[in-house]
């Protein structure tokens, strides 16, 4: 709802800043009043008042205040052209154009009187990526919230809102658990077995799972970080002239190792052809998904389910079998960097340990007195007898578990006034920062200068963020950002049918991942157009996913750019990995594809079908009749058209692609027929023409990202307030080609992002410039 | 899988937290044990299903007695004396009521509170689930006041329905009325949170962790008390519910201190979250037995999977999206393929029963002391009613009501009616709840 | 984006009578009237006696009205239950009234537990309606809604959602102590259709035969026949309430008293008037509906933080 209006508000303003001033000096009577007493009162009146709007109250100027968020949704319909609808005499153009001219003027100057409001972000708790960078950042142990923690809830798509990330006693337990394995594991108090173990995962038991032709999985619970020798068994051997193959290894969906293996006969003479391959490496504890398999196996193809696993006719892979524990050297790195001085020597040392500890546990320097309390911790160990280190292990434990540690807690200066707005400090800044681009704490670097009182200095602050979009952590950014946006994360949720989609396993889920990610990482580091986003000519492929788009000369398991030749594929709306989270598990679906490009593109909400409205009989699709005859029965209903005429145009231009992305050209037994027309009269053909269009669309998805992009930085849902400042953004960004760095500086140089103002309803603001950020306390 | 012996991880300094104190005995020993002269307690669990049931496969077309059963029912007729059905239960305030769409946000998170909840992504508000009424105090004597589970994972991204919170559809209880409790998913979570992560633990070690564990949370809470100082309103909420959930894991220390009840629950650790189904389910089932057997716990309520799911049941050969098949606009198949899962979840739900009354307690079984609801938020799916919920109540409450009946009451009778009911069997009396206009009175003996 | 101020829905009507006299049937004619033509929406319909032919009869009542709603709608229409008033036991069954005798037959309703108690119906029909914009209909004995302003949080729903409690003078004895009640404590205006009133506008009995014609086994036809000789002419008690309750600013009445309490008083001058809009409201034909979809709150926070307020949640 509000991010709609927002959009709205947004169209309105932009707009206005550039027609407003052009437009003749119209008045309300001659530019208003005729169109909605003669047009628009046709249904909107008192006995009707469709769609709730009855125009009889906005016949006088002052209704443009009063009533501004309705005036903001007939705006959009307006220029939409979606109003007036089929069949209603549309008033000349140039009328038309008077009138929106007009309003956007009167909300040109109404918005020229608002003081910035920066709003209030609310103390928010880590949640459980944050929790597991920062404690991978802060002690370098490699900690799973994700597999531990509940599921922190989210809200306007995101799971960083302050305002929706509780704490439950069960999840107290948990950060206790947490807080305990943590700290022991970063002092390497886990002291490992005497003898390794061993433990194997065979097909004969079924403890194994076969995910796709050659390739198997099994679920390990490492118990200790330390280095582990893991062994392929591969029963069978092929052909004599056969060729050595790729055994490829993934821990958790990411591929950590390749290595050739030969598959034809081996010289030795037994009954029984066996032979295994094995690497050594470090694992760190938790439970993980191992997965085996050979790559690029051409030959597999050509076998039968049954010849596959048949010792005469094929080598495969039947086992991993993990021994170890082995004492391994990566786990102390984390004693290092606690132990900057031999805890042994006194209480100096441990003084100095606790405070260095507190100072990036807490993202600020410690007070002596939260360092003294910590101390406690080790007085309590050694007077039981233990040894001063188990004490700094007890204080790193508490640690852990503190509300500084836990959430990030913005201070104002002025905690009863509202109208206090005022910068936030570096300090706080820097963990804005580091929060937004790496999901993580801030480096050492970003915190000496935000303890440096430099960091509002915006030449540092520019350095500092491009410095950080380049850091390996702004993969965090492209996970927990795009992967909500685009709800890629859903593919780990979405179960699309095997036998519909014999395809569909593991491998191609993960390529699909991976495609996305590498693509918007691209479009960040390369600080491509937004643009790029729809209609981009090049992706990223690896063998797999290539086959899978039918492109040609795409080989082995890396992924690389690949140009884009033909109109089937360009732009996120082509990619497997959006396709398939926007359809049901045995089909597509307009309406749910639709939906999507609404809400995650050009950043317009659709209304929820009121439950008395059947839902579209998408499920006789294919058989009974085509996509397209049912949507036109559906849509014959006018209660259903009004959203679906928006919708489903946008849905049909995706019906190229199957339920996992895939391209065809027929559905059941009818061809696919992809074209549409959109509620402003323009149509397409193909999904080609489509992007085309969208392109014309470009400052409304600019709009759509920029508000994602701010929730997703404040952690908070965005307020008719923040108006002037996401004004601001968008004409910046439209200035700057619609660069996607602009858009991150513009965002970190925003108002929101870098003011504050004590948490109390807003009161009235007086006027002010929109949307600048005053010069800072103290500075020049 | 086949395993060489190991030492036992990290012999000391694991934390007991709330875990039961191991090691294993042998025999079992029940904290009602059929020899024990205690009268047993009554304990009461709420296992919710999604997107409303075919009501045709699940109301008999008569009242009174228990005969043979529809066919969404049929896995419960060998249990149907200890089984009490329900007509015409109601709960307006999962309507709109001038809130529009969004049944199904709303009926779960009104289910239990009784509350129609604020339309919001954001500043979430119900109100405090009548389960959290009777842990808040049954639940000092057990060291869980309640237990929170559910066997299906939160959508990760996008909206949920309609304008509501994840919230409302991820959570079944409310502590407050703005802090749902979120349910635990992992088999090997709730196991280690029952009964420790299968560790030894010498009363040395034990007191050694106890007195760390509360130096820290003193620690802590009065840390939080400075840091309050010159917060606004907002802000302070968030540190209360940290303190309160502090204190909370406090009272469970004291309790666990109290009680060494030492317990075997006769199952392997589980690994993780099993993809079959029915296997989870029964997992989960297990551990609820134990956990009601040794009154570690006498509240429980139970999400099996989320409103407006999509989850397909391949389990029974049925692809689909359990949520979109509801929609099924009368036509037969679809209705077919959602009567099967209907079936299926109460098949899974009878297997439960039949272990809990194959357990003998006091001078009865396990379930005889337990109501265990079974139920769900809508009646018709596709059209999203809010009436004649399919209810159910597996056990009598302590002896305390005569089951194998199927009750009809007026229509419009509110579920909360019932509740009320049943904090009467918890001795918990309260007046009103929710939008209660009485308390059903025929559930008593005779 | 709505304007709420715009978007409300017209009154909804709660209708609560004795189903005793042909008066009522034909204010409940009146009120399908009203809704079909979006002037009113039915809230609840309840009977404060025992009566379940009665039920059955507004059961048939609905499907008839209900029968020109074709498509879509016609698969999600949904019927609130009929409000019956518990047959107290020991107290003599209510005698079945020989109006409905056709009713029974072609009702979904069969028995008791089929209908619905009528002060909880009334409770949950009222959270679904706009402030102020409710208005309760009473016709025979107040039992009813005596027992309404009992229910725990009942009230609050009254206060917050009716504008105006509209109620008949006859029959209202029937229940003295329940009558006495509702007078006392009724939180929102209340106004009386005195005795006189209903006399004075008689409903046509010509009227039948003439426009109620359009349908062959029109049941509001049947009941005025099973009721009565024809022909006879029939006051108008519950119609005149009805119509008031609906239509108070159009002039059809003048009321005496104060703002709180006041009575209806008889104008001449409307006498032809009233007649003619209790025939067209009683005999209009059934329309097809739509399904409704309430309009979405401007400021939704605003309206939940009121509804807080002022809604019973949680326990005592």
């Amino acid at each position: 709802m509000r991010m709609n209006f927002w959009t709205i508000a947004m169209a309105v303003s932009l707009a206005g800043s550039l027609c407003a001033a052009d437009a003749p000096p119209a008045d309300f009577d001659s530019a208003v009043k005729p169109v909605l007493s003669k047009t628009c009162a046709m249904c909107h009146n008192e006995k009707l008042s469709s769609g709730g709007l009855n125009v009889k109250l906005l016949l006088s100027p002052d209704s443009i205040a009063t009533y501004r968020d309705g005036w903001e949704t007939i705006l959009d319909k307006l220029r939409a052209g979606e109003m007036p609808p089929k069949g209603i005499p549309r008033p000349p153009e140039p009328q038309m154009q008077a009138l929106i001219h007009y309003v956007e003027g009167e909300f040109e100057k109404a918005d020229r009187n608002i003081k910035p409001d920066p709003g209030h972000v609310t103390a928010r708790r880590l949640n459980r990526s944050e929790y597991s960078n920062t404690i991978h950042d802060l002690l370098d142990v490699d900690f799973r919230a994700e597999r531990d923690f509940p599921t922190d809830d989210s809200g306007y798509g995101f799971d960083n809102i302050a305002d929706v990330l509780t704490i439950s006693p069960v999840l107290m337990e948990r950060y206790l658990d947490a807080a305990e394995t943590i700290a022991s594991r970063a002092m390497g108090a886990d002291p490992l077995p005497k003898k390794p173990l061993e433990v194997q995962y065979h097909a004969k038991d079924k403890s194994i799972r076969r995910v796709d032709l050659g390739v198997i999985e099994a679920s390990h619970r490492v118990e200790w970080d330390g280095d582990y020798i893991i062994r392929f068994g591969m029963p069978g051997e092929r052909a004599a002239d056969a060729k050595p193959v790729t055994l490829a290894f993934w821990i958790d969906g990411a591929l950590v190792k390749t290595m050739p293996v030969e598959t034809k006969p081996s010289k030795l003479v037994y009954f029984d052809p066996y032979s295994e391959a094995e690497v050594r490496m470090y694992l760190p504890s938790g439970d993980h998904v191992f997965r085996a398999g050979f790559i690029d196996d051409d030959f597999v193809k050509t076998l039968s389910e049954k010849d596959a696993y048949n010792k005469k006719k094929n080598k495969f892979l039947d086992s991993i079998t993990f021994v170890g524990p082995f004492p391994s050297d990566v786990e102390r790195a984390s004693r290092k960097k606690i132990l900057i001085c031999d805890p042994k020597s006194g209480q100096a040392c441990v003084d100095r340990i606790l405070t260095a500890l507190a100072h990036r546990a807490y993202r600020r320097p410690a007070t002596r007195a939260e360092v003294a309390s910590l101390a406690k911790f080790v007085a309590l160990a050694r007077s039981r007898g233990e040894t001063t280190e188990q004490g700094v292990q007890l204080a790193i434990e508490a640690m852990l578990v503190t509300p500084q540690f836990l959430f990030r807690i913005e201070r104002d200066p002025n905690p009863t006034d509202a109208l206090d707005v005022h910068r936030i400090s570096d300090i706080e800044l820097a963990s804005r920062l580091s929060y937004f681009l790496w999901s993580s704490m801030p480096d050492s670097e970003l915190q000496g200068l935000a303890e440096a009182g430099k960091l509002h200095d915006p030449a540092v602050l520019d350095a500092q963020v491009k410095r950080m979009m380049a850091d390996r952590r702004a993969a965090a950014f492209a996970a927990n950002f795009a992967g909500q946006w685009l709800e890629i994360r859903n593919l780990d949720v979405v179960k699309p049918d095997p036998d519909k989609f014999p395809e569909w396993g593991p491998e191609l889920r993960d390529a699909m991942k991976t495609e996305t990610r590498l693509f918007f990482e691209y479009v960040l580091r390369e600080n491509r157009p937004l643009s790029d986003f729809i209609d981009a000519k090049y992706t990223f492929l690896n063998a797999r996913l290539a086959k899978f788009y039918g492109i040609p000369n795409v080989t082995g398991p890396d992924f690389r750019r690949v140009e884009l030749t033909t109109g089937q594929r360009g732009g996120l709306l082509s990619q497997a990995s959006v396709l398939t989270v926007s359809s049901y598990p045995t089909r597509t679906s307009v309406v749910l594809r639709g939906k999507y490009v609404l809400n995650n593109i050009l950043g317009s909400e659709i209304p929820p079908p009121p439950p008395d409205v059947p839902a579209l009989d998408e499920s006789a699709v294919g058989t009974l009749m085509s996509l397209r005859q049912q949507m036109e029965k559906h849509r014959a209903d006018p209660m259903c058209a009004s959203c679906h005429n928006k919708m489903d145009p946008l849905g049909f231009g995706l019906e190229n692609y199957n339920a996992i992305g895939k391209w065809r050209t027929e559905d059941g037994k009818f061809p696919v027929d992809s074209s549409g027309t959109l509620p402003n009269g323009k149509s397409f053909k193909t999904p080609d023409e489509m992007r085309a269009l969208l392109m014309t669309g470009l400052p409304q998805f600019s709009r759509c990202l920029t508000e994602k992009m701010l929730t997703y930085a404040l952690g908070r849902g965005l307020h008719p307030y923040d108006r002037a400042a996401v004004n601001a953004i968008n004409r910046d960004l439209a200035a700057s080609g619609y660069r996607f760095q602009s858009l991150i500086f513009d965002i970190v140089h925003s108002a929101p992002f870098q003011m504050g103002r004590a948490d109390a309803p807003a009161p009235a603001r007086v006027a002010g410039a929109a949307g600048r950020v005053p010069a800072p306390r103290g500075a020049s | 899988m086949i395993t060489k012996k190991s030492l036992p991880r990290r012999t000391f300094l694991r934390g007991m937290g709330t875990a039961v104190a191991l090691p294993f005995l042998d025999a079992m020993t029940p904290a009602f044990a059929a020899t024990t002269r205690a009268k047993p307690p009554v304990r009461m669990a709420f296992v919710y299903v999604p997107n409303g049931i075919i009501m045709d496969g699940w109301n008999p077309d008569y009242e009174g007695t228990l005969g043979a059963l529809p066919r969404i029912l049929k896995p419960l007729e060998p249990y149907r004396q200890d089984i009490t059905l329900f007509g015409n239960l109601t709960h307006n305030t999962g309507r709109a009521l001038l809130d529009g769409a969004g049944d199904h946000g709303r009926c779960c998170a009104s289910y239990l509170t009784g509350v129609q909840p604020r339309k919001t992504v954001i500043d979430i508000k119900a109100g405090v689930s009548f389960d959290q009424i009777v842990a808040n105090q049954v639940g000092k004597q057990t060291r869980f006041p309640s237990l929170e589970l559910g066997m299906e994972d939160a959508r990760q991204a996008g909206d949920c329905d309609s304008g509501y919170s994840c919230a409302y559809t991820n959570n079944l209880a409310w502590k407050s009325e703005t802090q749902p409790l979120p349910p635990v998913l992992d088999p090997r979570a709730l196991f280690e949170r029952l009964f420790g992560n299968g560790m030894a633990l010498t009363p040395a070690a034990r007191a050694r962790e106890n007195l760390y564990r509360r130096s820290i949370l003193d620690f802590v809470t009065d840390d939080t008390r400075k840091l309050e100082t010159g917060l606004g309103p907002t802000d302070r909420r968030k540190l209360d519910e940290y303190l309160s959930s502090i204190r909370e894991i406090e009272r469970q220390i004291e309790r666990a201190e109290k009680d060494n009840a030492q317990i075997d629950p006769h199952m392997e650790k589980p690994y993780g979250i099993p993809a079959d189904f029915a296997e989870h389910f029964k997992l989960m089932a297990d551990m609820m037995t134990v956990a009601f057997q040794a009154d570690l716990t006498r509240v429980i309520t139970f999400l099996v999977t989320h409103e407006g799911t999509s989850r397909p049941y391949r389990e029974i050969d049925i692809p689909d999206g359990h949520h979109p098949l509801t929609h099924h606009r009368n036509q037969p198949d679809l209705i077919e393929k959602v009567t099967q899962i209907n079936s299926y979840h109460v098949r899974q739900f009878a297997a439960w029963i039949a272990k809990m009354r194959s357990i003998p307690e006091g001078d009865g079984t396990l379930l005889d002391n337990c109501m265990i609801v079974y139920g769900a938020g809508l009646s018709d799916g596709n059209r999203h009613l809010h009436e004649d919920l399919p209810t159910l109540i597996a056990g009598r409450g302590g002896s305390h009501f005569k089951s194998g009946r199927r009750i009809v009451y007026r229509k419009e009778t509110p579920m909360c009616n019932l509740y009320l009911a049943m904090m009467d069997r918890m001795g918990v009396h309260v007046e009103h709840f929710g939008d209660s206009t009485g308390r059903l009175d025929t559930l008593d003996l005779t | 984006m709505q304007f709420p101020a715009a978007a409300k829905p017209p009154v909804g009507v709660v209708f609560d009578s004795g189903m005793a006299r042909i008066d009522d049937v034909l204010a409940l004619a009146m009120l399908h009237g009203f809704d079909g033509k979006d002037q009113a929406r039915i809230a609840a319909v309840s009977i404060s006696s025992g009566d379940l032919r009665a039920a059955q009869f507004c059961d048939v009542v609905n499907h008839f009205y209900a029968s020109a709603t074709t498509g879509p709608a016609a698969m999600f229409m949904h019927f609130t239950p009929i409000g019956l008033a518990d047959a107290k036991p020991g107290a003599k069954p209510a005698a079945e009234s020989a109006m409905f005798a056709k009713a029974a037959e072609g009702a979904a309703i069969k028995n008791f537990n089929d209908t619905a108690d009528p002060a909880t119906l009334i409770r949950n029909a009222l959270t679904a309606q706009y402030d102020q914009n409710a208005a309760v209909v009473l016709s025979g004995p107040a039992t009813d809604l005596a027992r309404l302003l009992d229910m725990y949080g009942a009230k609050d729903w009254i206060v917050r959602k009716v504008r105006l409690l509209c109620l008949t003078e006859t029959g209202m004895q029937a229940d003295a102590a329940a009558a006495a009640k509702v007078l006392a404590d009724w939180p929102t205006p209340a106004v009386t259709v005195g005795r006189e009133i209903g006399e004075a506008l008689p409903f046509p009995g010509g009227s039948i035969a003439r426009d109620f014609a359009y349908a062959s086994d029109h049941p509001i036809a049947e009941a005025y026949r099973a009721s009565q000789a024809m022909p006879y002419d029939a006051p108008s008690w519950a119609m005149a309430a009805m119509l008031y309750a609906v239509h108070p600013g159009d002039g059809y009445f003048k009321v005496s008293g104060s703002a709180q309490r006041g009575s209806l008083v008889f104008d001449r001058e409307q006498k032809e008037r009233i007649i003619k809009a209790y025939i067209e409201m009683a005999s209009a034909k059934p329309v097809p509906r739509k399904p409704r979809r309430p309009p979405e709150d401007k400021d939704k926070d605003k309206k939940n933080e009121k509804k807080d307020e002022k809604k019973p949640d949680a326990a005592k």
